[in-house]
């Protein structure tokens, strides 16, 4: 019997787990895993060793450690006194507003798609998906050549007699915009597959119930929308902390951002311990919101409303 | 039950808003590629809608500089190998998950996936760093291990939504009817996800295209159409920018309309 | 002959199969019937070999397969989703087994088609998805016969078909069996699908078999109480029994009255009288061997027979009959009257729990 096990034994059951790795599944996802942990986990786990390494190293030295980044970091943010801080709270402020702004203006537009638009859907969504394939830098230089003087919203509002207007570039609100416009699908796309999941009949039931527009809305769209709104907003706000190109080019350098503060430390100053141990910051975040994103996604559920599209 | 009754008109205006709204968002989503394709058209300095002045001439001497046929090359020479080998592997990854049951599934799905919403400064910085500590360098080679690392698992992703579309039992229902290894993965499994491996093609590749933040970080002196582009644009307005951003732009335009009716196409038979 | 030996498979502390035991002669046809949950799909999936038993042994004709592959492994199995390959037609379904046994392939494809009554002239060419559920069901079956195994296993592959395509297909599942001469092995919940077609059948309950043998004997001697409910409507109730043996018991109740004596095939001490719900008779007064005053809560008209549904206060216990239509004309009953639901002793059936 032994022997005639042997010789008919599946090929999971090799004694040996080297082999195994050879064979489906581990086949399949053997080269994935191994670029993963070599160009992914690899660059982050830098990430966290230069933050404690000491002066301007550019080679990683078990020795010399130190947690004098993070002290000039923190004791200036405390301080109030070093750039930290409000570079900190600029960034901060900037990717809360850019939350805000891309739910408010998503989830109209998402419920639409998802339940009132059929003619022309494809279409609509065609619109709105081709800027997630566009170099971010691209569509940025886009909105610099709308917003600048003598630019396209000047030459379009000239027609109409405004010539005296306040410059649109170099602001706040215009590095706003370009968050809110560069993140927004991340937000739209979300809510649209949780608003397409809600059956029809749901609605029918309630309103055959008795409930209002605004009842039907806090009871019924509002919770059952509730994972797209989570995901979406917490993939903007992490995306958009890591802004830097928006800020770069319509900011015009005006205003300082944690992802060009970081890029600054690397580039310009060829500091990379300080630079990694600003974005040690970022990493911790990014890291538990997509844990919490991929923990909530249910990729089945996506496969299954596909065909509703 | 509701006694209000809503003349048709106000239902068609009702309508109609829902319309304007998303057609509201949807031109704010193409507005800076519209002012860009506008742009590059056009023949001069100061932006005039009134007497526009169309031209060539800027896309011309974009296809004929030398730095910008480099840089071109250089996008071409990353995001070829990027799109075959991102397809490759992350079709792989998407098979294993959702195909198989094996342990610890759930974290290599959490591993797999989680590069995709990793700001890519993050990932660009981190790799940067790296490529100098393992000796990686810079260049060419490291730009397209790189790209890998944020466009492999998008891809996973994508074929994921396809795969688990497919009946569960067909894998062992080949293997009961005597199929081998090879067998069941050219003759079933392959068959069954091809349209989910070409949508997630041709996305590897637009976004291999477009990717700048890696490609910053990782290309060293080679530069590429993005890294190109945002030399140009941070030192102030070069009207050769618009047309060569437009080309870009073109090209994804092609490929990504190209992508989604193949999808709608398929799904249209399907039902 | 296919045998299994104490098969078992656990998952971790959960045991899915415990020991279980089969033995299936060449030709028969054998069902598997238990409750969603009791094993009986992991059964079949390492009779399949899409699982390995943590410990047992599978026989087919006296060589171990307890290990052997799928691919290798003389049995196909059609499964409840059917599993077509939705991008091949009929055709190149059916010729996917031949092809992978290296056969040639010659003419099989229409004549498997008409052993499952379906038209090649018009079917074959068709796409898979193409078809509607009978015809899948149908096509997987080919598919599977077209491996040409020793033995068809079959997962309730009728469970999504409609009442009367059910019904339909029993029968030429049955009349296929017996054409070919092939071990057929059907695992399903549905009692009525294992009496209508099975030559064995093996009620699994908990990982378990706790009774195996031919329907007929199954569904007139029941081994306990879990059988005797699971075959069939019945009403059951908790007995006292003395003087066992010899093939008979006496038993008195709380639940109905008259006490007597009643025949066993069970040397256990019977704890539950069973008896179905159409041999019992609803009457004014009381004429059988035992029954219990009820009140008529309910009576439905069910075609051919009719459901009397009664209870007792002081039992606290409900109680149904299923009498022929004529027969309850003849009684003249109306909800809210009081009766006697009655039996003959030769009807009712001891159990154990």
């Amino acid at each position: 019997m032994e022997s005639l096990r042997g010789a008919f034994s599946d090929a999971s059951e090799s004694d040996n787990p080297l082999l195994a790795l050879l064979r489906p599944p581990y086949l399949f996802m053997l080269p994935l895993t191994l670029l993963l942990l070599f160009m992914f986990v690899g660059p982050m786990v830098a990430i966290v060793l230069f933050s404690i390494q000491t002066g301007n190293s550019i080679s990683l030295d078990p020795a010399m450690w130190t947690l004098a980044n993070y002290e000039e970091i923190i004791s200036g943010m405390l301080g109030g006194s070093g750039i930290y801080g409000k570079v900190m709270a600029n960034t901060v402020v900037i990717s809360a507003i850019t939350t805000a702004t891309t739910l408010v203006f998503s989830y109209p537009a998402a419920y639409a798609l998802a339940r009132k638009i059929k003619r022309y859907k494809l279409v609509f969504l065609l619109m709105l998906i081709i800027p997630l394939f566009t170099s971010v830098n691209i569509r940025v230089f886009g909105w610099a050549l709308f917003l600048v003087q003598n630019g396209v919203l000047d030459s379009i509002v000239g027609l109409f007699g405004v010539t005296d207007y306040p410059s649109m570039m170099y602001q706040r609100w215009t590095i706003i915009l370009g968050t809110t416009y560069v993140y927004m699908p991340f937000m739209l796309f979300p809510i649209y597959l949780s608003l397409l999941s809600i059956e029809d009949t749901t609605f029918e039931a309630a309103a055959d119930l008795g409930a209002n527009k605004l009842t039907m809305f806090r009871k019924i769209l509002l919770p059952l929308s509730m994972p797209g709104i989570i995901i979406g907003s917490l993939f903007v706000f992490v995306l958009s902390l890591g802004a830097d190109v928006e800020a770069q080019i319509l900011g015009g350098g005006s205003v300082f951002t944690m992802a060009s503060n970081i890029n600054y430390s690397f580039g310009y100053s060829q500091n990379w311990p300080l630079g990694s141990a600003q974005a040690v910051g970022l990493l911790l975040i990014t890291l538990v919101a997509g844990v919490i994103i991929l923990r909530t996604i249910d990729l089945r559920e996506i496969a299954s409303r596909g065909g509703e599209r | 039950m509701s006694t209000k009754q809503t003349s048709p008109l106000v239902a068609k205006l009702k309508a109609g808003s829902w319309y304007a709204y998303v057609a509201l968002v949807a031109l704010f989503f193409i507005l800076p590629l519209l002012s860009l394709v506008i742009a590059s058209f056009y023949d001069g300095r100061f932006f005039s809608i009134v007497d526009y002045e169309f031209t060539l001439h800027w896309y011309e001497a974009a296809l004929n500089s030398g730095s910008i046929r480099s840089a071109f090359d250089n996008t071409v020479r990353i995001a070829v190998p990027v799109t075959i080998i991102s397809t490759i592997i992350g079709t792989g990854g998407a098979i294993a998950y959702t195909r198989h049951e094996f342990p610890y599934q759930d974290k290599f799905k959490l591993l797999a996936l989680l590069p995709i919403f990793f700001p890519l400064i993050l990932l660009g910085l981190g790799m940067s760093m790296w490529a100098s500590v393992v000796g990686l360098g810079y260049g060419i080679l490291p730009a397209i291990v790189g790209e890998l690392v944020w466009i492999s698992p998008i891809v996973m992703f994508v074929v994921s939504i396809t795969a688990l579309g497919v009946d569960p039992n067909v894998e062992e229902a080949a293997r009961d009817l005597g199929a081998d290894s090879v067998t069941l993965y050219t003759k079933v499994v392959l068959p069954l996800i091809k349209d989910g491996v070409v949508s997630g093609g041709i996305f590897a590749f637009v976004l291999a295209w477009n990717n700048y933040y890696i490609v910053s970080y990782l290309s060293g002196v080679q530069s590429t159409i993005t890294t190109w582009i945002h030399g140009r644009m941070t030192q102030g307005f070069t009207p050769v920018v618009p047309a060569v951003a437009s080309l870009i732009f073109y090209v994804s335009l092609l490929l990504v309309v190209g992508a989604v009716i193949f999808e709608f196409r398929e799904e249209a038979k399907n039902n | 002959m296919l045998t299994a030996t104490n098969l078992r498979k656990e998952y971790g502390s959960l045991v899915a199969v415990d020991d279980v035991n089969l033995e299936i002669e060449t030709g028969e046809f054998a069902t598997i019937v238990g409750p969603s949950g009791c094993g009986k799909t992991t059964l079949l999936r390492m009779l399949a070999g899409h699982l390995e038993p943590t410990s047992g042994e599978i026989n087919l004709n006296g060589q171990d397969i307890t290990y052997t592959s799928p691919q290798e492994r003389p049995t196909s199995l059609v499964f409840q989703s059917w599993a077509l390959f939705p991008h091949m037609t009929v055709r190149e379904n059916i010729e996917f087994p031949i092809k992978t046994t290296g056969r040639e392939v010659n003419g099989q494809v229409e004549e498997l088609l008409e052993q499952v009554r379906l038209d090649p002239d018009v079917h074959a060419d068709k796409q898979a998805t193409e078809l509607s559920g009978g015809q899948k069901q149908r096509v997987a079956l080919a598919r599977s016969l077209a491996y040409d195994p020793d033995i068809l296993l079959l997962d309730e592959p009728l469970a999504s078909l409609d009442y009367v395509l059910q019904k339909r297909l029993q029968r030429e599942l049955a009349d296929l069996n017996v054409e070919l001469d092939m071990t057929f092995i059907y695992v399903t919940h549905s009692l009525e699908a294992a009496l209508v077609m099975s030559d064995k059948l093996f009620v699994l309950d908990d990982g378990d078999t706790i009774q195996t043998g031919p329907p007929e004997d199954i569904y007139r001697e029941p081994n306990n109480k879990f059988i005797a409910e699971f075959m069939g409507d019945a009403n059951v109730f908790a007995v006292t029994a003395d003087n066992v043996g010899g093939g008979t018991a006496d038993v008195t109740s709380t639940e109905f009255e008259r006490s007597g004596t009643v025949d066993t095939h069970l040397d256990d001490t019977p704890e539950y009288l069973v008896v179905r719900y159409d041999d019992c008779i609803v009457e004014p007064e009381l004429r059988k061997d035992f029954g219990a005053e009820v009140h008529v809560d309910n009576i439905l008209v069910r075609g051919n027979t009719v459901l009397i549904e009664g209870s007792n206060d002081e039992t606290d216990q409900d109680y149904v009959a299923e009498v022929d239509f004529e027969v309850f004309e003849g009684v003249d009953l109306e909800v809210g009257d009081t009766a006697y639901l009655q039996w003959d002793a030769h009807k009712a059936i001891l159990v154990p729990e």
